[in-house]
């Protein structure tokens, strides 16, 4: 009995070890065919593609593209993350289409006519244009996709100015607005889909160079050649994947391991990667970094007091050490990529400093500095990075500044909505490119206005910009509110930043756009 | 164990003196090679690594000895009472550590920065609350081997009283086991305090942490190796260093 | 058995409290969801608008109580964020974690128990000094630091394999597998150098008692010895660190996850409390907890049943 029971034990721990002998064994074999398998993996795959594509006709290449920042949404009028409608601008046209210098071209539409100053806008839509879903764009379906804007979309605020939209039977569509806007243009970028479609959600369907074919959240998003698309010659590629990783981090390596082509790179790894393998392409980012303060809280409310703010603080050196040389200095909320309402001038307002900072902090009543909470978003590691560069120059002026990071939600709910905060470094854009959007904020009545700043003569100078309709008025106006915000020195303007990407030197065509995150696959080819 | 007193020490000395300050960042100096003037390189910033190094393991080690003195404290007496007392109490109370170490330390750390005011400290509560259940349910597991020993039953019928069982009897006994939860513990907070850190909740730059400093410079391994591996390398040789201080103490003491 | 059944029942009451501190956290937490969807050029219209679609102006405790609901009925409802069924979501993502769990046990498990047999048959011999040294250089590697060391060694040195090149379980599972390889171990190493550690101490703690004494004096072989009568007993305290390694594994998928972009539990978790996702992390939550509250019940279990003297109630 008794020997039973022990050579039962004895036999477990044999069957323990068995176990363990073979799953090691079976290790060891995952370990090397591990190896053949990723390369065997690659060239099946590689050669499953040419021979389906040599048929048909010539293979254009694939391009796998990384990213950290998911999309919130495929329905074009759910989608507002910079990083989606970027994605999505490849699937989805409007009447007109932003091209790479920010001008907006003819799209959809063959032509357009901006009539009565601004007020009315004519297009003529273009024949023949056909969906990824094989029909054709009719008239119906512009009618939709315009009340898709006008109600019920968050997204496009803007519409908020149309008054009447009419779409005739031959394609003519006519926009009247409310008040003339010159630069409503740029707003005529919403999509046009099918009419009645309800699964823009699941399964996008738009007339765009590149068609939707598969989303597999935090895994990668599949688009394909539009083969009817109307421009003749494009897409150069068949296909091209996003692929997801956790954060920059992720994707960096992701690029290094070979397993994707492309991806957005800090400045810091741009001074790290292999420069003979990868092209760097840069953009700008059209939001203008900032240190933004609150403009109510006690020592910040001063005006010398952000004045010398804006005179400790060295944005070539943030530029240097932070972001490696790469950025365009800015010293008012207008992104230069505005050129015609950019005042650049201000760029110089408040040169650094330190001994006119400390002066001007005495006259405030701040001759040994004070205490700053700077809270930073600390999902963006370029402005935690900024923030630790500004502490250093705010220590030498005697401010002690510490840095608060808090997440995303955080942020928009305490900070941005709240406004229940003293500094914040982050970068603030506008609604829509246009003097109006990026300085409205700036009224002392503004919802969004979470500065807090406030000034009479800003607010009147604004209301004077926006109704003025001649042209050259209009810009000296814009400058005019610019250089108060610069005088009451509401902020500390420090750059554009730019936008960095890293491909390899295997495709050429990756362009910069001046707009959110816009990455044009359709002028990217292959090369040998 | 010369190791670790060098790095304590160098942290020490970092109060007095560091070869250049801890946040300085150095003209044109970025991502520069190890060399005389910077032994263990520079940084993206340009900051010189050595230093934020002896600053770094100032904070790190901080935090990691609060945290687990403190969790080791809570846990064992927590662990060590309903071990013994056993019934209703240590099945609530151990049902209150699985829903807590169940609960997604993110969340926790999350709640923390929100309730309290910012703080180096805020850091070494949260992880001091996400290591408290670990020590009870090691503490409380221990107790119950020993609880029903002849050598505590005799003690019982000497009629001695249960905290003085627990202390003269028992704990004794637990030491070993303690002292390398003590180890594991100490570690694993240097790591938790750079997972935290890698998301933001950790010691708030610019002052410098090895778990961030490790976190920041990942992507550089292969172009500027040394912003990594020193602070990995530091982070590796101090816990292990620490490993063996308790091992040595044990066989000395146990 | 009773104590079986017992044990259970009071699980789902942690299985509530857990549920319940979740539910706290989101109502001390600040964000809104509406407002991370739409970003910063919304104006308070639309996110108002968008909070009534999503049905986010709702108090949290009606929110809270329709998830609950929900959730016992079998449907956990539709992801804020995703705007996808998260049943249909979680299903997907937890093989990937569980597959990623298991794997880095059986290597833990391959690495620990071996090495440790070895040092504690030849106790304080180089071979014991030898492991004992890995051992605790294993346990002070930084997860993430191991994870992106391997990457660089294996994937970009010795192109082993390919960094970020997931391959989904529905494609192929052996490519699966083989994947998971790399991150399991970065996970598993870790915890083998603990588990090692662990049980080499109590297999010694073992070797000095009256019973091992006396095995030895009925003339068993050393070996024998060790692997029969000490590796059980010495089983039990190993055990209990068992439960904190699982606790471990899940904490140490979080960032492995991240750094080798595999779509798991883990890093669906932190994208969706960043997201203030609430439904979906509160499903999460459970399910991660049912998982730890199962791991810790078998321990004790185990413990009970190979050792009586531990009477648990």
């Amino acid at each position: 009995m008794k020997a039973i029971r022990k050579s039962a034990r004895f036999s477990a721990i044999r069957i323990l070890w068995a176990v363990s002998l073979s799953l090691l064994l079976a290790t060891s074999l995952m370990l090397f065919g591990c190896g053949n398998q990723a390369n065997s993996d690659g060239n099946s795959s590689a050669d499953a593609t040419d021979a389906a594509d040599e048929s048909p006709k010539e293979s254009r290449g694939e391009l796998r593209w990384g990213s950290s920042a998911e999309i919130d949404s495929l329905d074009p009028y759910l989608a507002v993350g910079g990083d989606t409608k970027g994605i999505l601008f490849n699937i989805f046209e409007g009447l007109v289409k932003s091209d790479s210098n920010g001008d907006m071209k003819p799209a959809l539409a063959e032509s357009f006519d901006i009539q009565e100053e601004g007020k009315v806008y004519v297009l003529q839509l273009r024949k023949g244009v056909k969906f990824h879903n094989g029909a054709e764009v009719t008239p119906a379906d512009v009618r939709y996709s315009f009340d898709q804007a006008l109600n019920g979309s968050a997204v496009y605020a803007s519409f908020e100015q149309v008054e009447k939209v009419d779409v005739s039977d031959d394609g003519v569509v006519t926009i009247t607005l409310v008040e003339p806007n010159t630069e409503f243009l740029t707003a005529l970028t919403n999509p046009i889909i099918p009419a009645d479609y309800t699964d823009q959600a699941t399964q996008p369907v738009g007339t765009g160079p590149f068609k939707f074919e598969s989303y597999t959240p935090q895994q990668e998003l599949v688009l394909v050649a539009h083969d009817d698309y109307w421009q003749e010659g494009l897409p150069y590629l068949d296909k091209v994947t996003i692929v997801y990783g956790a954060d920059t981090n992720a994707t960096v390596l992701s690029l290094q391991s070979g397993n994707i082509d492309g991806t957005g790179i800090a400045a810091s790894d741009a001074a790290t990667l292999d420069l003979s393998a990868y092209n760097i392409v840069e953009r700008n980012s059209n939001a203008v970094q900032q240190l933004a303060l609150n403009n109510s809280y006690e020592p910040l409310s001063k005006v010398q007091v952000r004045q010398a703010l804006n005179y400790a603080i060295d944005v070539d050196e943030i530029i240097d050490k932070a972001f490696q040389g790469y950025g365009t200095p800015v010293g008012t909320p207008i992104i230069p990529g505005l050129s015609k309402y950019y005042d650049s001038s201000l760029t110089k307002a408040y040169p650094t400093d330190v001994e006119k900072a400390k002066q001007l902090l005495a006259e405030a009543g701040y001759p040994d500095g004070f205490d700053l909470e700077i809270t930073v978003p600390s999902n963006y590691v370029v402005h935690v990075d900024t923030a630790q560069v500004i502490v250093n120059q705010l220590a030498a002026v005697g401010i002690n500044a510490t840095i608060k990071q808090v997440d995303w939600p955080t942020w928009l709910e305490d900070v941005y909505a709240g406004r229940n905060y003293q500094a914040t470094v982050i970068s603030v854009g506008g609604a829509s490119l246009s003097p109006a959007a990026e300085l409205a904020r700036y009224r002392s009545t503004a919802e969004d206005n979470f500065y807090n700043f406030n000034s009479a003569a800003f607010d009147a100078k604004y209301a004077e910009a926006v109704a003025a309709i001649d042209d050259t008025s209009k810009i000296a106006l814009y400058k005019q509110a610019q250089q108060i915000i610069s005088d009451e020195a509401a902020n500390v303007y420090l750059q554009d930043i730019a936008g960095l990407s890293a491909v390899s030197k295997d495709f050429d065509g990756l362009v910069g756009y001046p707009l959110y995150g816009v990455i044009d696959f359709s002028l990217v080819k292959k090369v040998s | 164990m010369a190791l670790v007193a060098t790095i304590a020490g160098l942290s020490l000395l970092s109060l007095a003196y560091t070869p250049y300050p801890s946040e300085m960042m150095i003209d044109k100096s970025q991502f520069l090679a190890p060399s005389l003037s910077h032994p263990l390189g520079t940084d993206s910033f340009g900051r010189d690594v050595f230093s934020r190094i002896m600053v770094g393991g100032r904070y790190t080690l901080l935090v990691a000895a609060s945290t687990v003195l403190g969790s080791a404290l809570i846990g064992s007496v927590i662990g060590l009472t309903i071990g013994y007392i056993g019934g209703l109490l240590s099945d609530v109370v151990m049902r209150i550590m699985d829903a807590l170490s169940a609960f997604p330390g993110i969340l926790l750390a999350l709640i923390m920065m929100a309730v309290l005011p910012t703080s180096d400290y805020t850091i070494i509560l949260a992880l001091l609350i996400l290591f408290v259940p670990g020590y009870t349910r090691i503490m409380r597991s221990s107790m119950l081997q020993y609880r029903n020993l002849d050598f505590v039953d005799s003690a019982k019928i000497m009629g001695a009283g249960s905290v003085r069982i627990i202390i003269r009897q028992i704990l004794p006994n637990l030491l070993p086991v303690l002292l390398s939860a003590l180890v594991i513990g100490f570690s694993n907070a240097i790591l938790a305090e750079a997972a935290m850190s890698y998301l933001g909740f950790g010691i708030q730059p610019p002052a410098p942490s090895w778990g961030r400093m490790l976190a920041e410079s990942q992507n550089y391994l292969f172009n500027a190796p040394w912003c990594s591996i020193a602070p990995g390398l530091v982070i590796i040789t101090t816990v292990s260093g620490f490993h063996f201080l308790g091992e040595g103490i044990r066989k000395r003491f146990c | 058995m009773s104590f079986i059944v017992k044990r259970l029942l009071i699980s789902l009451v942690t299985l509530i409290l857990v549920s319940l501190l979740v539910f706290a956290a989101f109502a001390i937490l600040p964000g809104d969801p509406a407002r991370v969807i739409l970003g910063q050029d919304a104006n308070e219209a639309q996110v108002a608008a968008l909070r009534a679609q999503l049905g986010l102006d709702q108090p949290l405790p009606a929110q809270y109580l329709q998830w609950l609901t929900g959730f016992l009925s079998g449907d956990a409802g539709t992801s804020i964020k995703y705007k996808l069924p998260i049943n249909l979501m979680v299903a997907s993502y937890i093989p990937v974690t569980a597959t990623l769990a298991a794997m880095a046990i059986i290597l833990m498990l391959l690495i620990a128990l071996p090495t440790a047999l070895l040092a504690a048959r030849f106790p304080d011999s180089w071979i014991d000094r030898l492991i004992s040294t890995l051992a605790t250089v294993f346990i002070s590697i930084p997860g993430f630091f191991l994870g992106v060391l391997l990457i660089w060694v294996f994937g970009l040195g010795l192109h082993l394999f390919v960094a970020g090149k997931y391959i989904s379980y529905e494609t192929s599972i052996a490519g699966f597998i083989v994947y998971l390889f790399w991150p399991a171990l970065a996970i598993a190493v870790p915890c083998a150098g603990m588990a090692c550690k662990y049980l080499r101490d109590s297999l010694m703690q073992q070797l000095t008692s009256d019973y091992i004494r006396t095995a030895r004096s009925k003339g068993n072989t050393p070996g024998r010895v060790l692997r029969v009568h000490a590796l059980k007993n010495a089983i039990i305290p190993a055990m209990t660190i068992l439960g904190m390694i699982i606790g471990d594994i899940f904490a140490g998928s979080i960032i492995i996850e991240a750094v080798f972009s595999v779509p798991g539990i883990g890093r669906l978790l932190v994208s969706s409390i960043s997201y203030r996702d609430f439904p979906m992390v509160q499903t999460l939550v459970m399910y991660i907890a049912v998982v730890i509250v199962l791991a810790n019940t078998l321990v004790d279990v185990g413990i009970k049943v190979i050792d009586p003297r531990v009477r648990l109630q």
